[in-house]
């Protein structure tokens, strides 16, 4: 008894001392935060208005936050000297709603990033200012939380194979993914950290990368940026897949949304989202989703014969599964394979749990003609239906081909 | 993951030259300015919309006749490409695409150079009889027996999103194939165009156009600088039967130049280019500082680089080198020989041209005369002579 409460007493004591030990370095963060801001000459940049960006040489001050609540704020720059990062601040808050390691784990991305974009070693320093020139402890918990041990965490050092590691790390992929992605690197083909940076640079959403790796034939094409139009053979296959996944993005990220309405307006507020399972079979493109808190409406147009003969409402209840085949042909691909996809569609679902099945194509499918239409109409199975996408192929292909153009202007 | 796959579209001569020659010609032209670099963000457009066109119209055309149709797997293109990779990792993609092994369409006379290619390829790197590569070749000598080869086109067209289990590994021919009948191509008429002759060809016909439907015009934008050169010269003077008239001008960034006048100018006495020509010429570059082995040859250059090349639409180029050669022109106080070693701005060459052409139209009996000798860079320093103007 006696013994396990003296033990009680160490922990409280310990957490007593390193709640100090935070707040004595609260204080001094926020005081030099203020010293740079005044210090700082105005930056021509104005998170509404624009503008232009500092260089990554001079400070600069980030705030991460979600819904105008501050999960961290940090300071930094490159330097070119050292050839790596260094950071003056890096202040986290805890908000309750939020995990214990929330503005840690987006500090450290939003910084590992930034070191990445610089093209620096991937070295992070901290100085004097932050923990008294030591890697935060937060920073320190969250990467022995994933494994990884900081061997300069004392002199203030994150070495570029520790920044590598926790960089993969805390992007998250999956073991499949993971597994994807050391093959590709292995080959030569896609660098791992290049995945990392183009989901939190928002070039790629997570989902469109997970979707890539997995179902592309090559996703090094669509990923690392070096495909030009004048490799057209290639290119093409770049752009189709990658236009795949940017309908795939949409639909996860339409799915997903609460919308509200606040009187004559609907409105989504950032991080909120409907709780929904995912399936993806990479083998044919069709995505399963099932609700899991509250029924879920369906995106977009379904064409009105589905609608009236075999989907009653738009609303998919909790625990009844649908699915999506996804197929981004443009027009004349549709006129080929369209009627093949409809029938394959039966047949993937055939004694599966997929509930009503939707094949998914962009809006170039109302160029065809309307014989060709009715003819589709004519042959849809009762367990599918049709589902267009608002977009035509010529705007998702400028989008992939920016994304591409993107991700080529950095390092590799 | 899922496969995707390639099919092989034969297109006999005829219908080829028919639909696509124009297109493969404009597309063949934004792969060499992409080699260059020059103005390469357009041309990689342009090249996209090209090349989109073709596979769309080889698309429709399968869906909706009873031609040759041959599928295959992308797989022979990866393979080049990681081959090319393990090889020179630095230049790789330049390398593929210098020898066009990713376009997706060869013209007729274009394809037994890629089978020579493919084939060379193969011994090249001793690849197993298996590979892609090797299936890709062996498909294209049974329908392209030797001999015949220039009697058609291909077209590759994609097709994403096929399921790997539905999806052989195996070459196969497509349901609608069957051997290309070759007693067509005995015919002459079916014979091909000799690729030298193509642009200036293709740009006489343009004219031709032009002078027939004065709404229409001529994009100078594709052909190159020589071609440009030496078909002006051909409609600059007067022609039996024909009445000056003016043609349309129009370039690639949509912007349009004022129009080019034609059968205007009267041929110069032999005597008095042979007078003119006995004196010592000046040789001048077109443009400054665009290829420097040519400062060797020049003693001047007629426009400078910095303002030629300013970014502005191309139109404007061509109005500021029109305006610069007139002023120039002015200038000059007595005969004169000019040999110009010409680059390959188009702009800069129709408004040199139709400045000339009017400041000889308005001489008076007493003004000097000009006599211009383009020069066009062959290889290594050696140039080629035009066709006089005077």
């Amino acid at each position: 008894m006696n013994h396990e409460s003296s033990a009680e007493a160490k922990i409280s004591f310990r957490e007593k001392l390193a709640a100090e030990r935070r707040n004595r370095w609260l204080w001094k963060g926020l005081e030099r935060l203020k010293e740079h801001l005044e210090g700082t000459p105005e930056f021509s940049w104005h998170f509404e208005e624009g503008g232009e960006l500092p260089r990554n040489f001079f400070w600069r001050p980030y705030r991460f936050a979600v819904q105008d609540i501050v999960l961290g704020v940090t300071i930094i720059r490159h330097s070119r000297k050292l050839n790596s990062l260094l950071v003056d601040v890096f202040l986290i808050t805890s908000i309750p709603e939020y995990e214990a390691d929330s503005g840690a784990r987006a500090l450290s991305l939003l910084i590992l990033t930034d070191a990445f974009k610089n093209g620096g070693s991937m070295e992070i320093r901290f100085t004097e200012n932050v923990e008294g020139g030591e890697v935060p402890g937060a920073l320190r918990e969250l990467a022995a939380s994933e494994g990884i041990e900081l061997e300069g965490a004392l002199e203030g050092v994150i070495y570029p194979h520790e920044s590598r590691q926790l960089y993969i790390a805390l992007t998250g992929f999956t073991e499949s993914l993971r597994d994807r992605i050391q093959h590709l690197e292995g080959a030569g083909l896609l660098s791992p950290m290049l995945t990392c940076y183009s989901i939190w640079q928002g070039i790629w959403d997570r989902v469109e990368v997970e979707a890539l790796l997995l179902t592309s034939p090559d996703p090094s094409l669509t990923l690392n940026g070096k495909i030009r139009p004048e490799h057209r053979n290639l290119f093409r296959e770049a752009v189709s897949y990658g236009r795949a996944a940017l309908i795939f993005g949409s639909l996860d990220r339409r799915l997903r949304a609460r919308i509200q309405k606040e009187g004559d307006r609907l409105i989504h507020l950032e991080d909120d989202f409907i709780r929904l399972d995912r399936k993806l079979d990479p083998e044919s493109y069709l995505v399963t989703y099932t609700p899991e808190s509250e029924p879920v409406e369906l995106p977009w147009e379904i064409e009105h014969f589905h609608r009236e003969k075999y989907i009653p409402t738009p609303q998919m209840k909790i625990g009844q599964p649908f699915s999506f085949l996804i197929r981004a042909r443009d027009e004349m691909d549709l006129q080929m394979r369209l009627e093949d996809d409809i029938q394959s569609a039966h047949e993937i679902t055939k004694g599966k749990k997929t509930g009503p099945v939707f094949v998914l194509v962009p809006r170039d499918f109302v160029k065809l003609s309307e014989s060709f239409q009715e003819r589709v109409a004519e042959m849809l199975p009762p367990d599918v239906g049709l589902m267009i996408y608002p977009d035509f192929c010529n705007a998702l292909d400028d989008k992939v081909a920016r994304n591409i153009h993107q991700t080529k202007a950095v390092r590799v | 993951m899922m496969n995707s796959n390639n099919r092989m579209v034969l297109v006999p001569h005829q219908i080829w030259k028919n639909h696509l020659a124009d297109i493969a010609r404009d597309a063949k032209v934004c792969e060499r300015r992409i080699k260059k670099e020059s103005n390469i963000d357009v041309e990689r457009v342009r090249y996209s919309l090209f090349s989109d066109f073709i596979e769309r119209w080889a698309k429709k055309w399968v869906s909706e006749e009873d031609v040759d149709i041959l599928d295959l797997d992308i797989s022979y293109i990866r393979e080049i490409r990681d081959l090319l990779y393990q090889e020179n990792k630095a230049d790789w993609w330049q390398k593929v695409f210098r020898s066009r092994l990713m376009a997706t369409f060869f013209s007729p006379k274009d394809i037994s150079h890629h089978l020579n290619l493919l084939q060379n390829w193969m011994k090249e790197e001793d690849l197993p009889e298996n590979s892609p590569v090797h299936r890709r070749v062996e498909v294209l000598q049974q329908v392209l027996p030797e001999g015949n080869e220039k009697y058609l086109g291909v077209v590759d067209i994609h097709s994403p999103f096929q399921r790997r289990k539905d999806f052989s590994w195996e070459v196969s021919k497509g349901k609608k194939h069957r051997k290309p009948d070759f007693s067509r191509a005995t015919s002459k008429a079916l014979l091909p165009e000799q690729e030298s002759g193509d642009q200036i060809e293709y740009l006489r016909k343009d004219i031709r156009r032009a002078v027939k439907d004065p709404d229409s015009g001529v994009n100078f934008s594709n052909p190159s600088h020589p071609a440009i050169t030496e078909v002006l010269h051909e409609f600059a003077y007067r022609q039996d039967g024909k009445k000056p008239c003016t043609i349309r001008v129009f370039y690639n960034d949509g912007s349009e130049g004022q129009p080019f006048p034609l059968y205007l100018l009267e041929k110069s006495s032999k005597e008095k280019v042979a007078e003119i020509l006995s004196k010592a010429p000046i040789h001048s570059s077109l443009i400054s500082m665009r290829h420097l082995d040519m400062d060797l040859a020049v003693d001047m250059a007629w426009f400078t680089n910095q303002r030629a090349s300013r970014r502005r639409a191309y139109a404007e180029t061509e109005e500021f080198c029109y305006q610069r050669t007139l002023d120039q022109l002015g200038q000059v106080k007595d005969d004169l020989h000019i040999k110009l070693y010409q680059t390959g701005l188009q702009p800069a060459v129709v408004g040199f041209y139709r400045a000339f052409v009017e400041y000889v139209y308005t001489l008076e009996d007493q003004d000097p005369r000009i006599v211009v000798t383009p020069m066009y860079y062959q290889k290594a320093g050696d140039y080629r002579k035009g066709k006089q103007w005077s």
